[in-house]
């Protein structure tokens, strides 16, 4: 049985290109492995259409042009093919992100430091928007729990808090708008600290588009795609629960938690079901967004007052 | 034999075809083409709006300018306010949930703004059938009656967009700060106030609208 959390077929050339990937992806199971073999049959590099690559149900990847053509990035702009025109001139080097807070070792960092100085897997998630509509996206990441295991958290630590870039000179949507900006967003140490959580570096083999959320995002499946907040600046361990940015908007819509959740409806879109992008028709939302084992994180919480 | 249409009419009508033209435009281009019916149903509700504010200004602008054109058009416009909100609606219930009441009954139960999106479609879709010369000459106390309800669609529609609109809802704040002036104008007192002196040029363009 290939590992049930995630799927890891991926074309095997990839990992010849990249012996790091290599190192990463054999921590994962064999079969995993295998699969990565038998998709190389067919692919040759990672393409970003009709890639071959799947999530661990069946469902294929949604292709680039949508992934990284369709997006929300209010930074930018509230329309979703904006972002990718906007973006463009976007500066994302030199780019320091801080971590800091309740932690033993605070750690000053560099995107590109970060990134060679942490193992990045590749991880096919479903990506499920409060809006009613998802993808399947394949991540490269680094295990937010490694970053944090870097760090040491205190023991008073109970929350994580992101902070989003806010440069208004580069990103118009910051510039003469009423959101509260920078863009927040918060996740309990067990949460930030689950196998799932990542520390997005690229989509389908490449380093992240500017639009996507370049060049560090946070990446949780089983939350609607708002929590995964874009160009992270700041990480820090904090012991209050933070107010993201649309709960801040908007508490009676979008809860702290905002778990993908078909039993609890949404004032504006639907949440029982969902337009997965490129597909006709709707499909039914799945509890977690098919992430079930993350069910014993909320045991004994009412999902319904802790939406 | 049928009447040739006025020149108000050729023109009001050429008016509400173009967002559809610009719409297929747009979609041809590419834009939206991975989310198509969130397009359309945002695209289609927000003219369905534009397009129920202009037909509200038509009474008032005929007040202040005494241009019977004026009451031509708002017919025109009124039917285009209906159309673009059946594209609306249809693409909602048939293209997006392809009419499958398993997920739409949960949806209306759970979502008061599509109820009164809905409450504002059947009112139109009243005000659209009972809307032909026809009917409005032999029950011209019931027409206007019927038809006095595009008040109520309006806010109804109005009220249905401040929730269906996500973040920042500046826009539906100006659609009721419209709507609002345009039912003031109607209050007799003000109208009389706005009311201007037959102009020449007034009088030469209403006359070439209605030729």
């Amino acid at each position: 049985m290939p590992d049930k959390k995630i799927d890891e077929i991926t074309p095997e050339k990839l990992y010849q290109s990249r012996r790091a990937f290599i190192k990463s992806a054999l921590t994962y199971s064999s079969a995993a492995f295998l699969a990565a073999c038998k998709a190389s049959a067919t692919g040759t590099t990672i393409q970003p259409t009709s890639s071959g690559i799947s999530d661990e149900l069946g469902d294929p990847a949604t292709a680039g042009e949508d992934i990284f053509g369709f997006t929300n990035y209010y930074e930018f702009s509230s329309y979703k093919s904006e972002p990718t025109k906007l973006a463009q001139v976007f500066q994302t080097s030199p780019w320091t992100i801080q971590i800091g807070g309740l932690v033993e070792n605070p750690l000053e960092i560099t995107a590109e430091d970060l990134k060679s100085q942490f193992p990045q897997v590749e991880r096919v998630y479903r990506m499920r928007c409060v809006e009613g509509w998802s993808m399947v996206i394949p991540w490269l990441g680094i295990p937010l729990k490694e970053v944090l295991d870097a760090v040491k958290p205190t023991s008073t630590a109970q929350y994580v808090r992101f902070e989003g870039v806010f440069d208004p000179e580069q990103l118009p949507g910051q510039k003469y708008s009423t959101y509260p900006w920078p863009y927040i967003e918060g996740l309990r140490l067990d949460e930030a600290m689950h196998d799932l959580t990542l520390l997005g570096t690229g989509i389908y083999g490449k380093d992240l588009t500017l639009q996507n959320g370049a060049p560090l995002r946070l990446v949780v499946p089983w939350k609607y795609g708002f929590k995964s907040i874009k160009a992270i600046t700041k990480i820090e361990l904090v012991k209050e629960m933070p107010t993201s940015f649309w709960m801040a908007l908007a508490p009676h819509e979008y809860g702290f938690y905002a778990n993908v959740n078909p039993n609890v409806p949404h004032p504006r879109w639907s949440q029982a079901t969902e337009q997965r992008i490129g597909e006709s028709g709707r499909r039914d939302t799945l509890l977690f967004n098919g992430y079930d084992e993350v069910a014993e994180l909320y045991s004994g919480m009412d999902l319904s007052v802790n939406f | 034999m049928r009447k040739k249409p006025s020149n108000i009419q050729i023109l009001s009508f050429l008016t509400s075809l173009i967002p559809a033209i610009w719409f297929i435009i747009i979609y041809t281009q590419g834009a939206y083409s991975s989310y198509p019916t969130l397009f359309l149903t945002q695209f289609s509700g927000k003219w369905a709006i534009i397009f129920l504010l202009a037909s509200l200004a038509c009474t008032p602008l005929y007040s202040i300018f005494h241009m019977n054109s004026f009451l031509q058009a708002r017919k025109t416009i009124g039917l285009a306010t209906f159309y673009y909100a059946a594209v609306h609606a249809g693409t909602f219930i048939i293209l997006d949930y392809q009419f499958d009441l398993r997920w739409l009954i949960p949806e209306f139960q759970t979502k008061p703004y599509l109820l009164l999106g809905l409450a504002a479609f059947l009112l139109l879709l009243c005000l659209a059938l009972t809307s032909g010369k026809h009917f409005q000459r032999k029950f011209s106390k019931l027409w206007k009656k019927i038809h006095r309800f595009v008040y109520l669609i309006g806010l109804l529609v109005l009220l249905h967009s401040y929730f269906a609109i996500k973040g920042e809802k500046s826009t539906a704040f100006v659609n009721l700060a419209i709507y609002l002036i345009l039912m003031l104008l109607r209050i007799p007192t003000i109208r009389e106030k706005i009311s201007l002196k037959d102009h020449k040029i007034f009088q030469n363009l209403n006359h070439w609208l209605n030729s």
